[in-house]
């Protein structure tokens, strides 16, 4: 899941400073999940922006909606309307969904209320850690499903460094250093001979430093029946 | 010979090596680099360059080895995979060869987050490279020295000869992997190895043991590791907070300890006398891990108190260095 | 339970006339106690009557009954018909496309409810009553258990809609109903009860002072002359024997005896009747049969009883066996047979509905049609002896199909609606809340009569009230699925499926699901949002020190010292940290959070939770106003010191 965090309250106010209609938009998905850009956090944020906001008694308008996910744009063409007609968006969706919005309302300020950090799983009911890095060439297989591209702070893929203590990362203490427990669950699946083997550097090209990265997937043959497919059937 | 650096050639030799370190400037005065290069010769076979330890921005290692170079002694330089990609560190290694460095120590760095332990701002917000891990490294250098190859397979006309080390921190967590990374370093093709300051002797001893087992002493040159330690307060610290060493109390206990409260004078004197028990430990420490067997030399640090290194060195009995 | 069968509270399941009780005794617990009167009323056109005499089949279905005991569901109705502003019967709709005259005959519960029903649907309803005022059997009940004042209300609100009644009209002297078939009326309804006592014929039973409860009764608390001896036999062991044992005991009796074939396990009386009089000195003597009555110039002297070996046989059909040989005399000088009811037929005369040939009338018990199209039977006259309240049902029923007759011409089948009563708690669930729920009950649960609860107490009962099916809904098309629910729920009543789903087996309505849904996905049944408790909540008076407002608890009802002005909200373990951000967005500086003690909350130590949204309430408005602040005041000796502000 994508985790993200709701900036803070000044931050946002210091960016909405010239709009005096702002829509607020909350999404279903990953930003309800960890209790940043949800319904409830829409409306939260539109309360503690009119608090905000009373002294300077600007008539502000805050709209808040919330779509069910923000990177779908069919979710959110019911509120493009809404949408075009505010002075600035206030997206509480993830990057992705914000870049959408951003791209398909080009003339509408887009400004994020959220940063988004992660994709992360869940660790405690209020709790995420990020668990992968997107770098395109899954080796998880190799590592015992820990994956030291998003978990080892030097991406290492023949460590662990000199720096660990009592299994956690020198870089945080809180952090547990992954490659103390890729050590841990080869010795525990009697394959620590595994880890012997040198690993070559990684070809990075499929992640993000390749560039920005598309996927299509002409093989599974999707698109809209039209009429004329049913007049040649 | 790979390489025919002086190191190379005193372990060649059989002579128990000593290598040093000289800490570059936070400036660009060369001056500095000389003066410590001045204090030091003659104590060692080499001299490692720190390359922004800690992460902060110090004069670059591989500068400050050419200068060391221009005074006579013999840099190891080092590289650390933090801050450069696998093709900057290449071009910097052709670079070091053709300035004349013979000997590389292949690191993966500290975290930018470090800024000297927090004492100093440093760069904590940089993009880190971390393109590839130590022990790649050594593998791409040896690939170029002994294949003349690039790591992406493009030809070297004339590939660059440097003695290969890397660092082990063989008390590091988890203990019982610690050897089989050093094979996996040394396999990569690690010519010497210098280890993390080394004070539990017995410890290391047991680990030596187990580095022996697999063969690793007679494929690699282990140089153990000895950090001078100025007082009690430093090897406290090293032992809470630095992964990989461990102070047995004996050695803590040897050290002069003074009231926070105390007159100036006095604590003058104790840290004084500090600094002595500090030199006699690094002497009895060089002492028992040359009775390891397997150790072939020491790799002594005296951070930002490089005076200390030619007295140490004397009364560990290893002056003066060989010639060959 | 068929699949489509419509799961209800089980009190609610478990009252004849489908009372949403659940519902009423929440809003007495928040201090409603006029919408409770209409959620009352809209089921039951009786509630003085029932708030007195009924026998509360919902309570012996009450979810709680497992945990301590159950909510004293008919207290609290008498709270509130006691305390109540009782709502005006709904006007009356205009009269249908096609309307029609209907004649009920009795004014009993069955025939009451009937025409009330059919008159608030626009219909004209005329009531013939053979006693000289309406009411019924209800007249005879004793005015220790139901006073006069309540069936008065009852009987004036249901006549208060514009229904005719004739009262000492006789069904079966001439030909009346007959005559009512000719006089126009389109439908008649024969809700005229079970007026006749049962009989046996024993030896000597013609004398004077051998009467039958009934109509011995209907004298008593008519207000005529009664005759009452001073030893006194009642034959009988049911609650209307009892009743009329307490009866002669209190018109002087000096010595009553209960007599009853069954043995006192058997004995078919509420326990608590027998108790009670055997509290007030009358004796109980059961398996006894009476063999003879023994007369003396005219008069009882005494009665011979028979030892009973066994009242029902293997089938469990009603063939007592006696033991000859095992005789006993008492002296009496007075036999009240107290052994059943049975109807009075005679009222069929001359009309053409048929009777079979036991007697018993010709009837579809679905439709309450007899043979003659027109004319309907109701009540215990078509279903034998019952309660008040399943008379008062069945006037309901028969109600809906003469409407349906009269509208469109026809007597069709009441759709079955079926439900099913929401299953027991699981085992877990009722060990997690003897913990949580702590509320102790206010009255001894199911004692014949109880003293009217005080305002607090009522509150309290009402509380009790564990909200089956008024739990947490969540909602499908807004869920993410994120899990907190199913995490922070302390009964795990949230279940993971295709959807998330709040089981309402399980779910006791607390509301921290509701209040830490991400989503806004959740709402509870038993709180509507949108009332908005705080909608008409005045600006405070200076918008630049704000002011405090002090959020307390529906149930508890208090007033905090110190507040500008206060909130009440039911239970505020359901709040949201929005909730509490609305009330700084009003202006108000302070907001001060007031939890019910620990043994007054009805969810144990919800607190923690208030804590919680106070703390998230706290962090949001920190950015936004920095003087602003959350207090959570806890009563004194729970969990922080008192009054203390928590986050600042």
């Amino acid at each position: 899941m994508i985790v993200m965090k709701q900036k803070p309250l000044d931050r946002i106010l210091d960016r909405l400073r010239a709009f005096r209609k702002v829509v607020v938009l909350g999404c279903g998905t990953c930003s309800t999940v960890c209790f940043a850009g949800g319904e409830r956090e829409v409306e939260e944020l539109c309360c503690s922006l009119q608090l905000a906001l009373r002294e300077s008694h600007a008539e502000v308008e805050f709209e808040g909606v919330t779509c069910k996910r923000a990177c779908d744009w069919e979710f959110l063409e019911p509120m493009a309307d809404s949408l075009r007609g505010a002075e600035a968006i206030l997206s509480l969706a993830c990057g992705a969904g914000t870049n959408l919005i951003a791209d398909k309302l080009p003339g509408v300020p887009v400004v994020p209320g959220v940063d988004t950090t992660f994709l992360g799983a869940n660790a405690a009911p209020d709790a995420w850690s990020e668990m992968c890095a997107g770098c395109g060439d899954c080796i998880l297989d190799q590592t015992f499903g820990v994956c030291p591209v998003a978990r080892c702070a030097k991406t290492l893929l023949n460590g662990p460094c000199g720096g660990t203590k009592d299994g956690k990362c020198e870089v945080n203490p809180e952090t547990e250093c992954a490659w103390a427990k890729i050590v841990e669950r080869a010795r525990a699946l009697g394959r620590l001979g595994d880890l012997e083997r040198i690993v070559p550097p990684k070809d990075w090209s499929s992640a993000r430093d390749g560039g920005q990265r598309t996927l299509k997937r002409s093989d599974l043959g999707l698109r809209r029946l039209c009429t004329e497919d049913l007049d040649e059937g | 010979m790979k390489a025919e650096s002086n190191l190379e050639k005193v372990l060649a030799a059989g002579h128990f090596a000593v290598t040093a370190e000289i800490g570059p400037p936070m400036s660009c005065d060369a001056g500095v680099v000389r003066k410590k290069a001045a204090l030091l010769r003659g104590c060692a076979d080499a001299f490692n360059i720190t390359d922004c330890q800690t992460a902060v921005v110090r004069l670059s290692s591989i500068a400050s080895a050419v200068i060391v170079l221009q005074e006579g002694l013999e840099p190891v330089m080092q590289m650390t995979t933090r801050d450069r990609n696998r093709i900057a560190i290449q071009a910097d290694i052709l670079g070091a060869a053709a300035l004349g460095i013979k000997n590389c120590l292949c690191i993966a760095g500290d975290h930018q987050s470090f800024g000297a332990a927090g004492k100093l701002k440093g760069h904590r917000g940089a993009k880190n490279v971390y393109d590839i891990d130590s022990i790649q490294l050594v593998d791409i250098l040896r690939r170029m020295r002994d294949e003349g190859l690039q790591a992406g397979g493009d030809r070297l006309d004339v590939p660059p000869r440097l003695f290969i080390g890397t660092a082990w921190t063989p008390m590091g967590d988890p203990v019982d992997f610690r050897p089989l990374r050093l094979g996996k370093k040394v396999a990569a093709g690690a010519d010497f190895i210098q280890t993390q300051g080394v004070y539990d002797v017995q410890q290391f001893a047991e680990i030596m043991k187990e580095a022996r087992n697999r063969g690793l002493h007679e494929r690699t040159a282990i140089l153990a590791g000895i950090i001078v330690p100025k007082s009690a307060g430093m090897l406290r610290y090293m032992n809470a907070s630095v992964a990989g060493v461990s102070v047995p109390d004996e050695i803590i206990k040897r050290f002069p300890s003074v009231k926070k409260d105390a007159a100036p004078a006095e604590k003058k004197a104790a840290a004084a006398r500090s600094e002595e028990v500090g030199k006699q430990v690094a002497v009895e420490l060089i002492q028992r891990v040359r009775e390891i067997d397997g150790v072939r030399g020491v790799h002594i640090q005296a951070i930002e108190w490089e005076a200390a290194v030619p007295e140490i060195v004397q009364a560990a009995g290893l002056l003066p260095r060989p010639t060959v | 339970m068929s699949v489509s069968s419509k799961v209800i509270a089980p009190c609610q399941a478990g009252c004849p006339v489908r009372t949403d009780a659940g519902r009423y005794a929440r809003l007495v617990a928040e201090g409603r106690y006029d919408e409770a009167y209409e959620v009352i009323c809209r089921a039951n056109p009786f509630p003085s009557v029932c708030a007195h005499i009924c026998q509360r089949p919902c309570e012996k279905q009450c979810r709680r009954g497992p945990l301590d005991a159950p909510v004293g569901i008919r207290s609290l109705k008498r709270f509130v018909v006691q305390h109540a502003r009782r709502p005006a019967p709904g006007p009356c709709a205009p009269e249908p496309a096609a309307s029609g005259r209907v004649a009920v005959v009795g004014a009993g519960p069955a025939g009451l409810t009937a025409a009330y029903d059919l008159r608030l649907r626009g219909h004209r309803a005329s009531v013939f009553e053979r006693l000289d005022r309406p009411g019924g059997m209800l007249n005879v009940i004793p005015r220790y258990r139901l006073p006069q004042e309540a069936l008065d209300a009852d009987v004036a609100a249901i006549l208060a809609t514009g229904i005719e009644l004739t009262c000492g009209w006789e069904a079966g002297e001439n030909t009346p109903v007959a005559e009512l078939l000719e006089r126009g009326f389109d439908a008649v309804v024969v809700a005229t009860g079970l007026s006749r006592s049962r009989g046996i014929a024993v030896p000597g039973f013609g004398a004077q002072r051998f009467t039958a409860a009934i109509p011995w009764m209907a004298d008593v608390w008519l207000g005529k002359k009664v005759d009452v001896g001073r030893r006194v036999a009642v034959i009988g062991g049911g609650n209307v024997a009892a009743d009329v044992a307490r009866t002669a005991r209190r018109l002087g009796a000096e010595q009553v005896a209960l007599i009853c074939l069954e043995s006192r396990e058997e004995v078919p009386a509420e326990p608590q009747e027998i108790a009670l009089a055997e509290g007030e000195g009358i004796r109980l003597l059961p398996r006894q049969a009476l063999k003879r009555v023994l007369n003396r110039d005219g008069q009882i002297a005494a009665i011979e009883l028979m030892s009973v070996v066994s009242v029902f046989d293997e089938a469990g059909r009603f063939r007592p066996t006696y033991d000859p040989s095992r005789i006993r005399t008492l002296s009496v000088d007075m036999v009240i047979l107290s052994i059943g009811q049975a109807p009075d037929r005679s009222w069929a005369r001359g009309t053409a509905v048929r009777a079979d040939e036991r007697g018993r009338i010709v009837v579809d018990r679905e439709t309450h049609l007899t043979s003659h199209p027109r004319v309907f039977l109701a009540g215990e006259a078509l279903r034998g002896p019952g309660s008040a309240i399943q008379a008062v049902a069945d006037g309901h029923r028969v109600a809906e199909i003469v409407a349906r007759f009269l509208e469109l011409g026809e007597v069709a089948r009441p759709a079955a609606a079926e439900v099913a009563p929401l299953d027991p708690f699981p085992e877990d669930v009722l060990e997690r809340l003897r913990r949580l729920a702590t509320v102790a009950a206010e009255a001894e649960p199911f004692a014949a009569s109880e003293p009217s609860l005080d305002e607090a107490a009522a509150r309290r009962e009402g509380g009790r009230c564990l909200a089956c099916l008024a739990g947490a809904v969540i909602d499908e098309t807004k869920c993410a699925s994120c899990l907190t629910c199913f995490r922070v729920c302390p009964l795990d009543a949230v279940e993971i499926g295709e959807a998330m789903r709040a089981n309402p087996a399980r779910c006791q309505a607390c509301g921290v699901c509701a209040s830490v849904c991400p989503a806004g996905a959740i709402s509870l049944a038993c709180w509507d949002r949108a009332a908005g408790e705080w909608a008409t909540l005045p600006a405070p008076a200076s918008r630049e020190t704000g002011g405090t407002v002090a959020v307390v608890c529906r149930h508890d009802g208090g007033s905090p010292a110190g507040a500008d002005e206060i909130v009440a909200v039911p239970c505020l373990a359901r709040l949201r940290p929005v909730d509490v951000l609305g009330l700084f967005r009003q202006g108000y500086r302070t907001v001060a959070l007031h939890p019910c003690a620990e043994e007054q909350c009805k969810y144990g130590a919800a607190w923690k939770n208030i804590e919680s949204v106070a703390g998230c309430a706290s962090a949001l408005v920190r950015g936004a106003w920095p003087e602003a602040r959350v207090e959570v005041c806890l009563p004194a000796g729970e969990g922080g010191p008192v009054g203390s502000a928590q986050e600042t």
